[in-house]
């Protein structure tokens, strides 16, 4: 099948396992947060919730492409693609964003970092739409992501080595979304299942502190 | 950096008001609450409104209309979770 994307695909299991873990830990942190407030508890949350939503509208982009491949309709499938890259861009940049702020908010306090992030998102989203691609979503995002890593290696933190392969991960993916493109197709599986132990034991690491 | 010496964070500022007030043996009157907080009194009405706000904290007037304050069950349960809490920002580096 085209994309080799089908209900028994590896694709199509890792994009659910991944999207339930994502939101299994937004939900999971929710009483964590409510009770304490905490800042770096509300930022780490929200990395999770756009991690979900993004890899959700590349899972739903998938299921549509297998759809109109079905009923051959190449038509829709050509304006529903740009759609995906841009939601894509712009959850996946907020995500990005929360999870390089979660580190560092102590250190740079940013009154208008919400705003200041939902721009950019939103300019990568546009910029994304009007080319069609995902490179331009990741040459925004590299940054970001070497951002991250630089201050997760400066940091003491158990979990850096985490933060550092959940940002190169979801970097691959982005590349993922134009199969067999950029990334051989075969390789692809080792991803998904490096992906997938890291989003689990990220799971297990909150499910230890929110019994 | 230890403990003395760094400015305390919100989240502690707030651990440490309750475990006063749960170490006073859940009854401590609000002068020598803010005494043992170690914070300014403007400071210290912030944080207290705040724990009145969210219900950590409650209010009770005796016979001789003298005014104590009390952990709620949602203080004790805050006083639980805050090691959980704790554990969790180190744990990730938040």
């Amino acid at each position: 099948m085209r994309g080799g994307f089908h209900p028994a695909s590896p694709e199509f299991i890792y994009s659910i396992i991944v999207i339930i873990l994502c939101f299994l830990i937004y939900f999971k942190t929710k009483v964590m947060y409510k009770l304490s407030k905490y800042k770096g508890i509300q930022y780490f949350r929200y990395t999770f919730f756009f991690f979900g939503l993004a890899y959700l509208t590349r899972f739903l982009f998938h299921l549509l492409k297998l759809g109109f491949f079905v009923v051959r309709n190449q038509r829709a499938l050509r304006i529903y693609s740009p759609l995906t890259i841009t939601l894509v861009g712009y959850f996946s940049t907020m995500a990005i964003f929360y999870l390089l702020y979660s580190q560092v908010w102590k250190k740079f306090k940013f009154e208008s970092f919400i705003i200041f992030s939902n721009l950019l998102a939103a300019i990568i989203a546009i910029i994304s739409f009007s080319t069609k691609s995902p490179i331009i979503i990741s040459l925004v995002q590299l940054p970001i992501i070497i951002a991250i890593i630089y201050f997760a290696i400066k940091k003491k933190s158990p979990s850096k080595t985490l933060y550092i392969l959940t940002s190169l991960f979801w970097f691959i993916n982005l590349f993922l979304l134009s199969p067999g493109k950029f990334i051989p197709k075969n390789t692809n599986i080792f991803f998904h299942i490096l992906s997938i132990i890291v989003f689990g034991i990220i799971y297990h690491k909150v499910s230890k502190w929110t019994k | 950096m230890d403990k003395v010496n760094r400015k305390r964070d919100r989240l502690e500022v707030i651990y440490d008001i309750l475990r006063i007030i749960q170490e006073k043996h859940n009854s401590i009157k609000p002068t020598p609450l803010l005494r043992f907080s170690n914070l300014s009194s403007t400071s210290f009405n912030d944080y207290y409104k705040e724990l009145l706000n969210k219900e950590f904290v409650k209010e009770i007037i005796d016979k001789k209309n003298k005014k104590f304050i009390t952990l709620t069950d949602k203080g004790f349960q805050y006083l639980e979770k805050y090691k959980l809490i704790f554990g969790f920002i180190k744990e990730f580096g938040l």
